[in-house]
C-alpha cells in the first residue's frame, strides 16, 4: 500500500501527544480493549468498510464462542489516522498511553506503519500486526520483535523469482519490466536476488506501456552482455505480448522468465505454445488453504452480505483479529509483553491447526496447556523472524500449450 | 550500423507510415471542418475490428480484409457526423472536440461489448524476416509501407486531379469562399468523412497486422497522430504524412544504443521524444513544418 514519509514533524507530534493526561478512559469492567489504527478517511478511505467488517467478524465469532481468557468479551477501539503519518502517530499514542490497548491491529499503510512503530509502538512495547502494510523496508525495522503484518511483503516473488532462475540454468538475463511501482519493485527484487544467487544481469529497462511495436526496445536488450532468457515483468495487454512476439519474431530471445502479470492462457494463445517452450515464472499461490478459505467466506458473507470477503487486504485483517485474540488466550493475560512473545507460536507450527471459526476448539486446545498453528482466511500467517506472515509463491511453467503449476514456494 | 536500420528505422518507418495516414485523415477533416476529432483512433480500432470479424468469417487473410474494413468504417464516420457533429457545426470547437471524444468512446465501448476487451490478433503467426544481405525485414512490414505509399500517392491524385479534391482543398483554404463560390458544402464534409475513414481504418488494419488488436489501440496512437497532424502543419494532409514519418522514426532512434549499449534514453520515455520534437517545431516553425509550401 501507499507509503509515507516520516518527517520531524511527525516526531514533534507524537511528543506533543504524549504530553497529554492520561488515563482518560478505562477500560470497562469485563471487556478487554484491543486498538485498531485504520484510515477511515483519506486516501485509503474505500478500502476501510469491508477490513473493519473483517476485524469485526473475528471479533464476533470469538466473543459469540465464549470470549478470551476467563470469558471476557473482546472489545475494539478504532482510530483514524486519515491516511497520514502525522495523525497516525497522534493515535497509536492515544491507544497506547490513554486507552493502554496491549494490541493494536493496524496501521494499513506502509509508511504509517512505519512512523507509527518508530515513534510510538517500538519504544512502548507494544505489538502492532499490519493487515495490509507490504513494503519490504518494514521487515528491516529494529523492532524489538513488535512489528507483525498479516500482508506478504512486496518482495518475495522477485526473490524466489531470482532463485529458481539462475537454479534453472540461467546466467545471464536482460531484464524488460513495466514503468510502475509493480515493475520496478519486482525487477529490483528480482535482480538482487538473481545477482544473490551468481547470476548477471545484462541490461535493465523500464519500457512504457500500449505502445505499438518493442523492437528498438529489445534490440538494446539482446544486443548486451549476450543474455540467455528475457525477465519480463508486464501485463498481457499492454505490452506484454507484444513484447514477446516482437522478441520471438526477430529472434531477439528464445527463452523467457515471467511473472504473475503474464500467467495468461492468453499469452500462450496470443504467441503460440512452440515459442514458449521452456518459459516459466512466478505467481503469489494460493495460500489459504480451501477449506479455511470457504469458512471466512461463508461467514463474512453472511454477516456483511453487501461486502466483499475477497476484497484487499481482508481475509488479513480477519487473520490479524484472530492472531491478536489467540495471543491473549495462550498468554493468559492481556499484557502488552506476553502477547508480544506469544504471536509467533499461536501462528507457526508446532501445534494443532486451528483455523477461522475455530475459537472455541482453540481456546480448549489452549487451556489444555496445548500449541495452536492458526492457518488463517489469507494464508498460513506463520510469522517469520521479521514478523511477516509466510506468504507463498507458486513457481509455473508452460508445457504442451498449458501453464502449470509446478510447485509452492515459501521464503 | 545495419542494427539501426534493421531495427531502429525500418520499425520506425512502419510506425511512422501507419501514423502518417491517422495524421493525414484527422489534417483532413481538421482542415475541412476546423475541428480536432478525437474518436479517429476509435474509427481506426473499428477498422481494425471490421477486418478481424471478416478475418474469421470468411477465413480471408488480413490484406484481403482492407477493403471491407474501409468499407464497414466509412458509414461509421459519417452516421457519427450526421448524429452528432452536424448538429453541432456551429458550435464553439471545444464543444465538436467534447462530442467526438464521446463519440469514440462509444465506439470503444461498442468494440468491448461485442469483441470483450481480450487483446486478439489475425492468427497470421510468426514469419521469418526476409534476409536481404544483412538486412532483415518482415515481409509485412514492406507490404505496410507499401500499402501507405500508395494509399498516400491516390489521396494526392484525389486531391489535386479530381473536381471533389479540389473542391475540399478550396474549403480548407477559406470555407466561406468556396461556399459563395458553388461548392456542394455538404458533399464535400461527406467526401472527407470517407476519405479519412478509409485511411484509418487502413492504418488499423496495418496496426493489427503488425501488433495485435485491443479496443484501445487505436486511441492508443491518437495522441502521436495529433502530434504528426500538427508537426506538419494542421490542415495539410501531406505535413501530417510527414510528419508521422518523422515521429515514429524520432521515437525508435531515441532509444538507439549509441554509447556503450545503453540506450540513448531509457525506451520508457520514448513517447516523451516525439513531443519534445512537436514542441521544439512548434517553437521554430509555428506554422508547421510544412504549411506554406
Amino acid at each position: 500500500m501507499t507509503r509515507f514519509a516520516l518527517t520531524r514533524r511527525t516526531m514533534l507530534a507524537a511528543t506533543t501527544a504524549a504530553a497529554l493526561p492520561l488515563g482518560a478512559s478505562r477500560a470497562q469492567a469485563g471487556a478487554l480493549r484491543i486498538g485498531a489504527i485504520l484510515s477511515a478517511s483519506g486516501g485509503l478511505a474505500s478500502f476501510v468498510p469491508p477490513i473493519r467488517a473483517g476485524i469485526m467478524l473475528a471479533l464476533n465469532e470469538i466473543n459469540a464462542a465464549g470470549g478470551v481468557l476467563d470469558g471476557r468479551r473482546l472489545e475494539l477501539v478504532e482510530a483514524d489516522d486519515q491516511t497520514n503519518p502525522q495523525v497516525g502517530v497522534q493515535v497509536a499514542t492515544r491507544l497506547v498511553q490513554a486507552d493502554a490497548v496491549p494490541v493494536i491491529i493496524g496501521p494499513m499503510a506502509s509508511g504509517i506503519t512505519i512512523a507509527v512503530a518508530n515513534a510510538v509502538t517500538i519504544p512502548a512495547g507494544v505489538p502492532i500486526i499490519s493487515p495490509s502494510a507490504t513494503a519490504p523496508a518494514i521487515s528491516a525495522l529494529a523492532d524489538n520483535d513488535t512489528v507483525f503484518r498479516t500482508a506478504v511483503p512486496d518482495g518475495l516473488q522477485g526473490a524466489v523469482l531470482g532463485r529458481i532462475t539462475r537454479a534453472r540454468g540461467i546466467e545471464r538475463a536482460a531484464v524488460m519490466a513495466i514503468n510502475n511501482d509493480y515493475g520496478r519493485g519486482l525487477a529490483d527484487a528480482f535482480s538482487a536476488s538473481f545477482q544473490a544467487a551468481g547470476g548477471t544481469v545484462t541490461a535493465s529497462q523500464n519500457f512504457e506501456e500500449n505502445r505499438p511495436s518493442y523492437r528498438a526496445e529489445l534490440q538494446t536488450l539482446a544486443g548486451r552482455g549476450n543474455p540467455q532468457a528475457l525477465v519480463l515483468i508486464a501485463y498481457p495487454a499492454s505490452g506484454g505480448t507484444t513484447i514477446l512476439r516482437n522478441a520471438v519474431e526477430n529472434g531477439f530471445f528464445s527463452r523467457f522468465v515471467l511473472t504473475d502479470g503474464m500467467r495468461d492462457q492468453a499469452v500462450v494463445q496470443a504467441v503460440g505454445a512452440q515459442a514458449l517452450r521452456g518459459t516459466f515464472g512466478t505467481a503469489p499461490g494460493t495460500a489459504a488453504a480451501p477449506e479455511q478459505r470457504r469458512r471466512y467466506e461463508e461467514a463474512f458473507r453472511r454477516a456483511n452480505p453487501t461486502l466483499d470477503p475477497a476484497g484487499a487486504f481482508v481475509a488479513q485483517s480477519y487473520d490479524a483479529a484472530y492472531v491478536a485474540a489467540l495471543a491473549i488466550q495462550k498468554a493468559g493475560q492481556a499484557e502488552k509483553a506476553a502477547i508480544r512473545a506469544a504471536l509467533r507460536g499461536v501462528s507457526a507450527p508446532p501445534g494443532e491447526v486451528v483455523g477461522p471459526g475455530d475459537w472455541a476448539k482453540a481456546r480448549q486446545i489452549l487451556a489444555g496447556g496445548g500449541e495452536v498453528n492458526y492457518e488463517g482466511a489469507s494464508g498460513p500467517i506463520d510469522f517469520n523472524a521479521t514478523g511477516d506472515a509466510r506468504g507463498r509463491i507458486e513457481v509455473w511453467d508452460i508445457a504442451d500449450g498449458r501453464i502449470n503449476t509446478v510447485e509452492n514456494l515459501s521464503e | 550500423m545495419l542494427e539501426l536500420v534493421n531495427f531502429y528505422l525500418l520499425p520506425g518507418l512502419v510506425l511512422g507510415a501507419i501514423y502518417a495516414m491517422s495524421a493525414t485523415g484527422l489534417s483532413l477533416v481538421y482542415g475541412v471542418m476546423r475541428f480536432a476529432h478525437f474518436a479517429h483512433g476509435d474509427l481506426m480500432a473499428f477498422g481494425a475490428y471490421a477486418a478481424l470479424a471478416a478475418v474469421d468469417a470468411l477465413g480471408i487473410s488480413p490484406w484481403a480484409a482492407i477493403p471491407i474494413a474501409a468499407a464497414a468504417t466509412v458509414p461509421v464516420a459519417l452516421a457519427a457526423d450526421a448524429l452528432f457533429y452536424a448538429r453541432l457545426r456551429r458550435s464553439l470547437p471545444a464543444v465538436l472536440l467534447i462530442s467526438s471524444f464521446g463519440t469514440g468512446l462509444m465506439i470503444r465501448a461498442g468494440l468491448y461489448f461485442v469483441f470483450g476487451p481480450t487483446q486478439t490478433g489475425y492468427g497470421m503467426g510468426f514469419t521469418p524476416p526476409l534476409v536481404l544481405g544483412a538486412l532483415r525485414i518482415q515481409v509485412r512490414h514492406l507490404w505496410i509501407i507499401a500499402g501507405a505509399a500508395v494509399a498516400a500517392l491516390a489521396l494526392h491524385l484525389l486531391l489535386t486531379r479530381s473536381r471533389a479534391g479540389r473542391a475540399m482543398r478550396a474549403m480548407a483554404d477559406d470555407p466561406d469562399l468556396a461556399r459563395i463560390t458553388g461548392v456542394d458544402v455538404a458533399q464535400v464534409i461527406r467526401l472527407t468523412w470517407a476519405v479519412a475513414a478509409v485511411l484509418v481504418a487502413i492504418a488499423g488494419v496495418f496496426l493489427g497486422i503488425d501488433t495485435q488488436l485491443t479496443p484501445g489501440m487505436g486511441f492508443n496512437v491518437l495522441l502521436a497522430s495529433f502530434a504528426a497532424a500538427i508537426l506538419g502543419g494542421i490542415g495539410r494532409p501531406w505535413g501530417g504524412a510527414l510528419g508521422g514519418l518523422l515521429l515514429g522514426m524520432a521515437e525508435e532512434l531515441s532509444s538507439f544504443p549509441l554509447i556503450g549499449g545503453a540506450p540513448l534514453l531509457e525506451p520508457a520515455y520514448k513517447t516523451g521524444v516525439a513531443f519534445a520534437v512537436l514542441v521544439l517545431t512548434l517553437i521554430l516553425r509555428p506554422q508547421g513544418l510544412f504549411r506554406g509550401m
